[in-house]
């Protein structure tokens, strides 16, 4: 479904992605940890078409496509989504406006048949109930005075109402309680098909108990560095970052 | 421009309600005086500024009478290079017992070479009143537009929805065939400010 | 001021019987204290609470050797939920580890001077009386001039709490009038969250007086739920004062819950010291008789997308007094800032009084600020509206008092506090309804 290969990308010349190698098939889960600065988020950028960065090298396919050569809603068409870290605010847009503007523009996209308001609806409450998301959130302004996890909350309810075939989850977990992220780890797994895959950008293990990876990858100065099952996230909490770090200087000197 | 209003009999009302996207320099303060016991003044208000435009837009409410109400909704949009001002006067008199305002002053950046600024001025001599002001300021740039693509909406679709959104509060209080007149005003004063 | 003579004594024999890491703190505190004494009503900060009087009268420092106050005392103070909690117990200022019980996993609590000098030396000496700002405020001197039986709380990076900590500051006063100093040090580290529930208790007849300082540092992604509940006695006075420093993306939720108490002044201080942190502050306050409560909140916003919400509410009633002042400040540096802030207060009697002052200073430019206040009696429609469904009037006002203290209630995420809160609430509405 997706194939990174080779992957360099940076910011304002700065080289933050150092060739980066990573292959998703459908109905997989993958989780990408690492410390601060190691090039999760820009990985999630770039994926989404962020034009800040700039790809200096390195392919990326999705289904089939050249991913780096479409713009950001048309990847969005294509079935991409991002879950953002830090979700924007737009003041004056309402949640609900904003969500039935981008479904059917996705809908165009994909030839569908645009939604009427009755139809939208019908979907609308389906997916709510999914996320226990509340009736009033929809009707404020998009994220705006919304808490970190109404946000976060919100960003999984938009993933509902898009349906993708790749979510990208960048740091959703930071935070929220305990509460909130079985909830939000719920809707993602409940979303979860044959045909879809998820990829899972957190600095912690806690959220990898509810949204279980079938591989952990580590990545380190714009590197994967280290790739494994599920109990490889454990590891990294319990030993801490600093033995990925310890045993790649072993490497480099070798 | 001035204009003035008097509620003077119980029970009265006036609202103004004003859309500006127009000259290079604008002044408008309607007032309003609140005399009739029981007597409600309201003003809405939007004033776009694109290019190099200024406009400074306001409202005096004075209450006089017992029981009076105002509201006031004032919007400004900047963008370009332009400065949009809002200056508006609460004053709730000695006599004026349970007066009630609420003001609320919100004003959208387009970019980051304009300019909004609000001056409220407050004055209050009767214990019993209620006087609410609430002010914001954002700035609409490249995150915004960009989390809209992510959703699969296009730079055009995407700051046309904004704008109407941060206007419709006021654009609701206008006849339908203004408003749809209006919002196309909206739309041309600002093309091509943002992407 | 009787007192303060007796503290120049006090402070001498202090520092001439225990030495230590920190010894170098009280001596620059008391010469600050000194300098700046008890703050007057001339200070800005102090206009409306006047806490000088309360000092017109004699306090002492009381030692304990659990003698006096027991186990058995304790059981008879303690809140809801007490049997599953993490207790911490201050007695007349000092901590008594005899009386206080760890259950969880992932908490570390060692006196300060221990912590001082151990594995926590470096986080000690960065952050102790680092936000507390005691070289400029007198009252905060006095804490730090007579330092003595402080704690440090560590929680653990990336544990969850599974039980609240219960902290209790107890001032006994059945044979004179006590002065209590409580004062901690928390840290939350990275990851980490945890439930915190401060109270205070006042037992006898004489007047006590509490001064409490708790500085605070929350990590990265760290959550933290604060509730401070205070429903002391008429002859109990205090300072509670309460620095947060977020210096890491974190969360915080703090809940202040103000029923009684003689004269009661609340700081909370919010430092905002890194982008993308979120603070929520709410506060009940409903007072009667002669009391008099100060809610003083500072949320500083140093670094950029921020969020702080804040709600306090009131009622007052009697002969009571009410103070509310917020200052929001966003630095240069902070932009992207949210920040709202709202005050309401209801006035049940002509002889209650309160005076809000909400201030905001913003030095960025694309920030959102909203700040609101209101001062009002109970709304005559609404009051009327559920008469004329054959709502008795006394019945009619407690309805609409417990809908206004509502959504204040509903953000203690503590279920035994929360019902012991809405409990008195609930006594005190049907005592007006007789």
């Amino acid at each position: 479904m997706l194939k990174i290969q080779n992957l360099h990308a940076g910011i304002e010349g700065k080289k933050i992605l150092n060739g980066i190698n990573l292959e998703i098939r459908p109905g997989e889960v993958h989780a990408i940890m690492g410390p601060n600065g190691s090039g999760k988020s820009t990985l999630a950028s770039v994926l989404a078409g962020r034009k800040e960065f700039e790809v200096s090298n390195g392919t990326v396919e999705f289904l089939g496509k050249d991913l780096l050569d479409l713009s950001p809603e048309a990847r969005a068409g294509e079935g991409l989504f991002l879950a953002f870290q830090y979700p924007i605010e737009i003041p004056g847009l309402s949640t609900t406006n904003f969500i039935k503007t981008a479904v059917n523009e996705v809908r165009k996209y994909r030839g569908q048949d645009t939604l009427d308001a009755v139809g939208f609806l019908k979907l609308m409450k389906e997916k709510m109930a999914l996320m226990n998301m509340d009736q009033s959130l929809l009707s404020r302004p998009l994220n705006e005075g919304f808490s970190g996890g109404e946000k976060k909350r919100n960003e999984i309810f938009q993933m509902a109402m898009l349906q993708p075939k790749l979510a990208i989850l960048d740091e959703t977990d930071s935070g929220l309680d305990i509460d909130a992220i079985r909830i939000v780890a719920n809707g993602v797994n409940k979303l979860a098909t044959q045909d879809t895959a998820v990829l899972v950008v957190t600095h912690y293990q806690r959220l990898l108990d509810y949204i279980v990876p079938d591989f952990v990858h580590v990545l380190y100065k714009g590197r994967i560095v280290k790739s494994g099952p599920k109990e490889l996230a454990l590891e990294l909490e319990e030993r801490g970052y600093d033995f990925i770090k310890n045993e790649t200087n072993v490497t480099e000197e070798v | 421009m001035t204009k003035r209003g008097i509620c003077k009999g119980t029970n009265s009302k006036i609202s103004w309600t004003q859309v500006e996207t127009g000259s290079s320099i604008t002044w408008k303060y309607p007032s309003v005086i609140l005399k009739g016991d029981n007597s409600t003044g309201e003003f809405y208000s939007v004033a776009v500024t694109n290019n190099r435009q200024q406009a400074d837009t306001g409202t005096k409410m004075l209450h006089v009478g017992r029981n009076t109400k105002s509201r006031i909704v004032s919007k400004g949009i900047s963008a370009g290079f332009s400065n949009n001002s809002y200056r508006g006067l609460v004053q709730v008199g000695k006599n004026a017992s349970n007066a009630r305002n609420f003001s609320q002053c919100d004003s959208l950046l387009l970019g980051d070479k304009c300019g909004a600024h609000t001056f409220p001025y407050i004055e209050v001599k009767n214990s019993t009143s209620i006087v609410e002001h609430e002010a914001t300021t954002s700035k609409i740039g490249e995150d915004q537009i960009f989390y809209c693509n992510q959703r699969g909406i296009d730079n055009e679709t995407a700051v046309a929805l904004i704008i109407n959104g941060f206007a419709k509060e006021v654009m609701n209080q206008l006849p339908m065939e203004f408003a749809v007149e209006a919002q196309k005003l909206l739309a041309i004063s600002l093309e091509g400010s943002v992407g | 001021m009787a007192t303060i003579d007796y503290l120049e004594k006090e402070f001498e024999k202090l520092q001439a019987t225990t030495g230590g890491q920190l010894s170098a703190f009280r001596q620059d505190a008391f010469t600050a204290f000194s300098r700046l004494g008890i703050p007057s009503s001339r200070n800005e900060e102090w206009k409306y609470t006047r806490v000088g009087l309360v000092f017109n009268k004699t306090f002492q420092f009381s030692e304990d050797d659990g003698s006096r106050f027991t186990a058995a005392d304790l059981t008879k103070l303690k809140l809801p939920g007490s049997d599953e909690a993490n207790e911490i117990v201050f007695l007349n200022g000092r901590f008594s580890s005899t009386l206080s019980t760890l259950r969880s996993q992932g908490l570390t609590l060692l006196p300060l001077e221990e912590a001082a000098q151990g594995a926590h030396s470096e986080f000690v000496a960065t952050h102790f009386a680092n936000s507390s700002k005691y070289l400029k405020d007198g009252i905060n001197a006095m804490s730090t001039a007579f330092l003595s039986g402080a704690i440090f709380l560590d929680v653990k990076k990336g544990a969850t709490i599974d039980h609240p900590v219960y902290i209790y500051n107890i001032s006994d006063a059945r044979e004179f009038n006590v002065l209590s100093q409580p004062r901690s040090l928390i840290k939350v580290g990275e990851n980490a969250q945890v439930q915190l529930v401060e109270t205070f208790v006042t037992i006898g007849s004489q007047e006590s007086f509490t001064n409490q300082v708790m500085e605070m540092v929350v990590e990265r992604d760290a959550i933290t739920e604060y509730y401070k509940i205070q429903n002391d006695v008429p002859n109990a006075n205090q300072v509670s004062t309460t620095h947060i420093r977020q210096t890491g993306k974190s969360y915080t939720h703090a809940v202040t819950i103000s029923l009684d108490g003689g004269m009661v002044r609340n700081n909370l201080n919010l430092v905002l010291d890194a982008p993308n942190c979120e603070a929520h502050m709410y506060g009940l306050y409903f007072q009667k008789g002669k009391t008099h409560i100060d809610n003083h909140t500072v949320v500083d916003n140093v670094q950029p997308n921020c969020l702080s919400n804040e709600l306090y509410k009131g009622i007052l009633t009697d002969s009571a007094t009410g103070v509310f002042n917020g200052k929001i400040f966003v630095r240069p540096l902070a932009q992207k800032t949210n920040a709202y802030q709202s005050n309401k207060n209801v006035l049940l009697s002509d002889t209650a009084s309160v005076n809000t002052k909400p201030q905001l200073e913003i030095y960025a430019d694309d920030v959102k600020c909203s700040h609101g206040c209101t001062i009002g009696q109970l709304d005559e429609e609404a009051l009327f509206y559920l008469q004329s469904r054959g709502i008795n009037e006394k019945r009619a006002k407690s309805m609409l008092l417990h809908g206004f203290s509502s959504d204040i209630l509903e953000k203690i995420k503590l279920t035994p506090i929360r019902a012991y809160v809405e409990g008195l609430i609930d006594q005190r509405l049907e005592f007006d309804k007789e």
